[in-house]
């Protein structure tokens, strides 16, 4: 029931779960830029097997990764389609007014659905072995350097784990008002485009004003348990890297090495 | 005019992989022009049946069979509308559904979607908030200035504007002081005499007990039992027990009284009968 | 007697409306007092007022023997716990775990000692199985109970539970009541609680109780002197407790008050 979390989290027990969060953020983003440079078929090739081995190592059935794939299905084959029916070259196989499909077309076709696919699927190793929770710590941690330029760190970092907190009871609000005002004749599938947007309104405003009040109470509630200043505070959970960590970033720079020896030796 | 189920099965997600079955093979008929209660623990059934009363759920199998008007899984939705304007339903917290700039437009909402023109909308709001007690002189207020009582009263007119046959509460109570909580009562009598079919879901067996005329009980996504108030809160503790189900609170003093070795005649169920058996045991003495 | 809460000449007005004028209170260190009245009474306004959330007009509150002024009301927080009525909307972390943390990391508490206290607390109140459970999966006398937990890692003085039980079931309500019940035993004199309430049998459990109707004390004194103004509770929108409404209708009535376990016995030797 409702389970469409961002980013589904799936509890577990395997390597990846257990490592530091921001050991995770850290390895999507390297990979993701590392893996943007690639231009040959070996480069991919080792980057997916890399993926491959990373999805292993979470012990989940690669059905969940499959579906994390699902929502983006259309844009992948809108930018496949742009790439092949709109990349100049030779030879040109078919032609049709500004439509060219040419075979370096087809091999960049190919290229960017490899690439969407691997950094959905790095992204999604990422939400399936952290809650989200676990995330927000590590932007908190990670972004600290940020406070010496003044940005809020510690405000922002504890709003989103608040937000984060209440996104499966707002969603379980929306379909209570949906169901209230459907029962008192509110339809989304009749009626023009402006009718239809102007029946938004019977669910919004009550989902803002539940929202409002929710605030407000939380603001009572937290000055009550003392709370003052978000950057004096400690801390509950407190990140550490392990042994695990170390391995995984040892990993992360011999994936980096090899991509970069195939790309100057396969040349 | 009354509701039948028949042979209903309900899963969430029915046909993918995380299917989750919530009601098995309900059978049961919820009479016409009576009040009926549906009891039971949380997580047995309840919220997911009453919802099958508007189509806001449709069985997996099975039909719901509304006066003439038959619910079954392949029914689109732009056909639940009718429906919807003969079976009103009230759900829990009902006040955080307002979002109108007044009382009368929020009233108003109901009749309209259902075709009504302004000014018979208007005359059945009117009505509707006269009927819960919502004075005049609020109706032009944003319902955001209402207290939470009042908000409440507006949210089961919204409701009872467009003049419904059968009137669904989900715990109709809760939240309420003792005073609101006796004003919803008289307000579900007053529909009861108004010849609607009235369904209501409480935990509040002193409610049930007041109100009632008919009383469903669910366990674990079924119907174990049917029967008026006082036939159900007759059956042994036993039967309490397995459904975790309370006594209303006469029943429950009589029973710690038969524990330390008092019995009465039989179970009282409400505190009047229970100080009229306690008086005549003293006048036999 | 060490006053937990004095309460002095308080004015205030809500909407152009005055709700307090000339409101006076004295709640002694280690009593149980039940605020009873209403929806709409005033009783959860005051419950704000002692905690500084809204201001008074005029008046003076103390706590304590510490003045309630805007350079105090940190300090004046730190000996009170509050459990607020909307068992959602007061549960802060994304666990259990992390929603007793989150006072303690407000009063700096070294991330050490934390999950001692964080174990303590939740073993009081009968959650530390559910430690790592999120809000959404609990029910709501459950994350009342969590909520009482969080106020109690922070070792208060006094604890006041606005209509803490008012959106639960009769079981949440229950498992509630029995907790406080745990907790005044347990802690006895070195806790003074405030439950604020219209139901009348959560009253009965407290040492004093407080009847209050548009911002007006109507009766004040313990459950056996307020239970016996029947009528004054009718006219001020309340009810009796149950044993006490039954007792009225004995013919032959015990000559003391009782509360519902004593009456019960009262009539069970009768019989015999």
């Amino acid at each position: 029931m409702n389970n469409i979390m961002i980013g589904r989290f799936v509890p577990g027990d395997s390597w990846i779960h257990r490592l530091d969060p921001r050991t995770k953020m850290i390895g999507t983003f390297i990979f993701i830029f590392v893996m943007l440079w690639s231009t040959l078929w070996a480069t991919y090739a080792w980057s997916a097997a890399f993926v491959v081995l990373a999805i292993r190592l979470t012990k989940q059935p690669f059905r969940l990764y499959w579906d994390g794939l699902k929502p983006i299905f259309w844009l992948i084959l809108f930018t496949v389609v742009l790439q092949l029916f709109f990349t100049p070259g030779t030879p040109v196989l078919l032609h049709a007014g500004p439509l060219k499909v040419t075979i370096p077309g087809i091999i960049n076709a190919i290229y960017v659905m490899i690439r969407f696919v691997l950094i959905i699927l790095m992204s999604t190793i990422l939400t399936l072995t952290t809650p989200p929770t676990s995330i927000a710590n590590a932007l908190e941690s990670l972004l600290k350097p940020l406070k010496k330029i003044h940005v809020p760190v510690a405000e922002l970092s504890l709003m989103l784990s608040i937000a984060l907190r209440f996104v499966p009871l707002l969603m379980d609000e929306t379909q209570k008002i949906m169901n209230a005002q459907k029962s008192r004749g509110m339809s989304f599938s009749t009626g023009g485009p402006i009718k239809r947007a102007k029946a938004i309104v019977p669910l919004l405003i009550p989902l803002f004003v539940g929202a409002l009040q929710r605030a407000l109470d939380l603001a009572n509630a937290m000055e009550v348990r003392g709370f003052q200043d978000a950057t004096q505070r400690t801390k509950y959970r407190v990140l550490s890297y392990g042994s695990n960590d170390r391995s995984a970033f040892i990993g992360l720079i011999g994936f980096t090495i090899i991509f970069i020896g195939i790309k100057f030796f396969i040349k | 005019m009354a509701i039948n189920f028949e042979q209903v099965n309900f899963s969430y997600g029915a046909g993918t992989t995380l299917a989750q079955p919530i009601l098995h093979d309900i059978n049961v008929t919820i009479p016409d022009g009576q009040v009926t209660a549906i009891i039971g623990q949380t997580g047995s059934g309840k919220s997911t049946f009453i919802q099958h009363l508007n189509g806001l759920l449709k069985p997996t199998t099975g039909r719901v069979v509304i006066d003439d008007f038959v619910l079954t899984s392949d029914l689109k939705e732009k056909n639940l509308t009718s429906l919807r304007a003969r079976v009103g339903m009230v759900f829990q917290f009902p006040e955080n559904q307002l979002f109108a700039n007044t009382v009368l437009e929020d009233v108003m909402y109901a009749p309209i979607n259902f075709g009504y023109a302004k000014a018979d909308a208007e005359f059945a709001a009117k009505t509707a908030l006269k009927q819960v007690n919502v004075s005049e002189e609020l109706w032009d207020k944003s319902p955001f200035e209402l207290s939470g009582g009042q908000m409440r009263r507006v949210a089961m007119a919204g409701t009872l504007a467009s003049n419904p046959d059968i009137i669904v509460l989900d715990e109709p109570a809760a939240g309420l002081d003792p005073k609101g909580q006796k004003e919803l009562l008289a307000i579900v009598r007053g529909l009861k005499e108004a010849g609607k079919l009235v369904v209501f879901i409480s935990h509040q067996m002193d409610h049930v007990i007041a109100v009632a005329d008919h009383v469903i009980v669910m366990h674990d996504g079924g119907v174990v039992a049917e029967g008026t108030p006082v036939e159900i809160f007759n059956k042994d503790l036993v039967w309490f027990k397995t459904v975790a189900l309370d006594l209303p609170k006469a029943g429950q003093f009589a029973e710690q009284l038969r524990q330390k070795g008092h019995i009465l005649r039989h179970r009282p169920l409400l505190l009047t009968e229970l100080a009229t058996m306690l008086n005549e045991e003293k006048r036999h003495e | 007697m060490v006053k937990a809460i004095k309460i002095d000449n308080l004015k205030y007005s809500y909407d152009e409306r005055s709700l307090f004028s000339d409101f006076n209170l004295d709640i002694d260190a280690g009593q149980w007092v039940a605020l009873v009245g209403h929806n709409g009474s005033g009783k959860s306004t005051l419950a704000k007022l002692i905690l500084g959330l809204l201001v008074a007009e005029q008046g003076d509150i103390d706590v304590f023997d510490e003045r309630l002024t805007v350079e105090t009301v940190h300090h004046v927080r730190s000996k009170i716990g509050m459990v607020f009525q909307n068992p959602d909307n007061q549960f802060v972390g994304a666990t259990v775990a992390d929603d007793v943390a989150f006072g303690l990391e407000n009063i700096q508490v070294e991330s050490s000692e934390m999950p001692q206290k964080i174990d303590n607390a939740l073993t009081i109140v009968g959650m530390q199985e559910f430690k790592n459970r999120e809000p959404h999966t609990l029910s709501g006398g459950q994350k009342q109970r969590v909520a009482l937990a969080s106020v109690l890692a922070l070792q208060p003085k006094i604890i006041i539970l606005d209509e803490a039980t008012a959106m639960l079931d009769p079981d949440g309500r229950a498992t509630v009541m029995e907790t406080l019940q745990k907790l005044k035993k347990q802690f006895g004199k070195e806790l003074t609680l405030v439950t604020i309430t219209h139901d009348m049998d959560e009253a009965t459990l407290a040492d004093r109780v407080v009847v209050i109707n548009d911002g007006q004390k109507i009766l004040d004194g313990t459950p056996a002197e307020v239970f016996s103004q029947r009528k004054a509770l009718h006219e001020n929108g309340l009810e009796l407790p149950f044993a006490n409404e039954l007792a009225f209708h004995l013919n032959e009535k015990p000559n003391k008050y009782m509360d519902e376990r004593e009456l019960i016995q009262w009539l069970s030797t009768l019989n015999k």
